[in-house]
């Protein structure tokens, strides 16, 4: 083989590897599909899949837009340096010059992000980073069903999924990014920089969004709304699952020229310990989920993915007992959380909070403390509790609750936030579509708060935003 | 410290260290990793135990004398009611000739009679059936219940 055909496959498995991961990515979109559609009641089970359909579909356009730049441009801005764009200087030398390489390939109008048989890398890092995004803003979409409207969900999509994660992303999830190199943030399954962010993204919406008609009683007591297909609920997570083996493996780098796998961070690393520390995640989340809530199936399965959150920052260190232990300490205490956020007057469909930004804050946080010590560059901190700490209030706090929050506050002053309660009575499917989810079984209607009378003057009275 | 290593250099070059290339955390200190081992199996034996706790119980079929004694205290009611009904009946028919109204009204009359012997029926099998329980422990030489 010549060194030319060596060169080359060594990009084809690179290239490869990234393109399949990200195909494979893409069942986490189908088990949200499914997830959030068995979640909600019969009468908004349309609305709910093709929320998250558009999901994809405004991401990805956003995150082509402007998303994949604010990624590279923004790892310095604010400690070490300030954004870099087209007004930095072309001959900056550097950081600065290896970092403007890098934006200058993700411009939308850049050429590497067409066919180009000069460069057959960025396209693929794209596609991969393309579907974190739409992951992010998947985990949004679950928590606000059955009464956000679907342009607020489109706004607050784009903020989240092309923009906060993505800064959060720069700061904390790339070899130049402020968190490691001045605190020594180590989040390798991007525990606090996409699951925290976006769990308390979704928790700052859901506070202006309001709980669902019928969830709390006079007194403030939540009432249970069942999921209309548990069952289909608890496929959409076992697809979630097998995306996120995909999601962890995309995790780790290997492009031509290395001499092994390594983290975002530099350090050593094997796919084979994902593939253990994820199954072992996996299972303990369950055992531990399934002990706590008492055998609730919701819960249960949502364990699963509480414990592959919970050890997600620490997924290429932990030893496997340990992760058996932290995975089972977050997906026990994870019910509990969500009992407290329902006791508390919200209402969270998915119980997204518990699962994504309370585990995804536990499991950036543990990597201070059981994974603490470990050297990541020269002149970079050792990973420790003070940079996990700054880096895990940054992606939850400034990142995740406040643009969620301040957001979503704009939208409800503007009234663009939340239908009408004539149109939450009658079902998103009617009201948005004028079709019902299943119109050949209109069984029980009167649990489905679906009276035919007032469908027709609410359809007619206040049409889709 | 839960790292092995002090320093990228000792990081990278791990395959060549005393952990014989192991990275994860407390490698170099492996009675940590045992002890949490322990634990593990310790919380698989909980999560095997805890599946036998049945939080949900089923709702039970009543078998208290009470309910037996009231469904035995209504039908004998019933059956005073229908008797002095009929009698009542009687006393008035035996004043006017009899039309076909009023032999409706006496089938209809003798539906709480009906249920009464329901009720009656029921009780005796459920003794029979205890009987013959005991029939078959002395069959076979058991000790009586």
């Amino acid at each position: 083989m010549s060194p030319e055909s060596q060169e080359f496959l060594a990009t084809f498995v690179s290239e490869s590897y990234y393109y399949w991961a990200s195909v494979f990515m893409i069942l986490i979109h189908v088990g949200f599909l499914a997830y959030e559609g068995g979640a909600s009641r019969a009468k908004n089970v349309l609305a709910t899949m093709v929320k998250n359909l558009l999901t994809l579909s405004v991401v990805g356009l956003t995150f082509f837009f402007f998303g994949w730049w604010v990624y590279n441009a923004f790892p310095m801005f604010p400690l070490t340096g300030g954004i870099v764009g087209p007004w930095t200087d072309p001959a900056s030398e550097g950081i600065v010059g290896e970092i403007l390489g890098l934006v200058q390939a993700s411009y939308p109008w850049s050429p590497a992000m067409g066919p180009n048989v000069a460069d057959n890398l960025t396209g693929v890092f794209w596609f991969a980073f393309a579907l974190f995004s739409m992951t992010t803003a998947s985990i949004l979409s679950g928590a606000v069903i059955e009464r956000i409207k679907v342009g607020a969900y489109a706004i607050l999509a784009v903020v989240l999924g092309s923009f906060t994660w993505v800064v959060a992303a720069a700061w904390g999830w790339h070899p130049y990014g402020w968190f490691l190199t001045n605190f020594g943030y180590h989040d390798f399954g991007c525990s606090a920089v996409l699951h925290g962010v976006s769990g308390f993204f979704a928790l700052g919406v859901l506070i202006n969004l309001g709980p669902r008609i019928g969830k709390f009683d006079a007194d403030g007591k939540p009432k249970t709304i069942m999921p209309h297909n548990l069952p289909l609920t608890m496929v959409g997570l076992m697809l979630i699952f097998v995306g996120f083996y995909a999601f962890l493996a995309a995790c780790v780098i290997f492009v031509p020229g290395q001499t092994g796998e390594i983290t975002i961070y530099g350090t050593p690393m094997t796919l084979a310990s994902i593939g253990v520390n994820t199954t072992l995640a996996l299972c303990s989340g369950i055992v531990g989920s399934y002990i706590s809530s008492k055998a609730d199936p919701f819960f249960t399965i949502s364990g699963g993915l509480a414990g592959i959150i919970s050890v997600g920052a620490g997924l290429d260190l932990y030893s496997p007992a340990m992760v058996i232990l932290i995975a089972f300490i977050g997906a026990y205490t994870m019910p509990f959380v969500g009992s407290a956020v329902e006791k508390a007057g919200i209402d969270d469909a998915v119980g997204a909070f518990a699962v994504h930004g309370y585990c995804g804050l536990l499991g950036a946080m543990t990597v201070g403390i059981m994974a603490s010590g470990y050297p990541q560059g020269d002149g970079i901190p050792l990973t420790g509790f003070v940079g996990q700490l700054v880096g895990t209030f940054v992606c939850t706090i400034i990142l995740g609750f406040i643009p969620g929050y301040g957001v979503s506050f704009v939208l409800k002053k503007l009234g663009m936030l939340r239908v009408s309660p004539e149109e939450e009575i009658a079902g998103l499917d009617i009201a948005d579509f004028g079709l019902e989810g299943y119109p050949e079984y209109p069984i029980l209607p009167e649990k489905n708060g679906h009276t035919p009378e007032p469908v027709v003057a609410v359809s007619k009275a206040s049409p889709q935003m | 410290m839960p790292s092995p290593f002090s320093t990228l250099e000792e990081f990278n070059a791990a395959i060549d260290g005393p952990t014989e290339g192991a990275i994860y955390t407390f490698a170099h200190t492996p009675a940590i990793n045992a002890i949490a081992l322990l634990v593990s199996v310790g919380l698989f034996i909980w999560f095997i135990v805890a599946t036998y706790s049945t939080p949900h119980e089923l709702p039970s079929v009543d078998k208290s004398l009470n309910r037996l004694s009231s469904f035995i205290v209504m039908g004998l009611l019933s059956l005073v009611a229908a008797d002095q009904l009929q009698h009542t009946h009687q006393t008035r028919r035996s004043a006017q000739p009899a039309t076909p109204q009023t032999a409706l009204a006496q089938s209809k009359r003798a539906a709480p009679l009906a249920l009464l012997g329901m009720a009656g029926i029921g009780l005796p099998l459920r003794r029979t059936k205890s009987q013959r329980r005991k029939r078959s422990y002395r069959h076979f030489g058991l000790p009586r219940r």
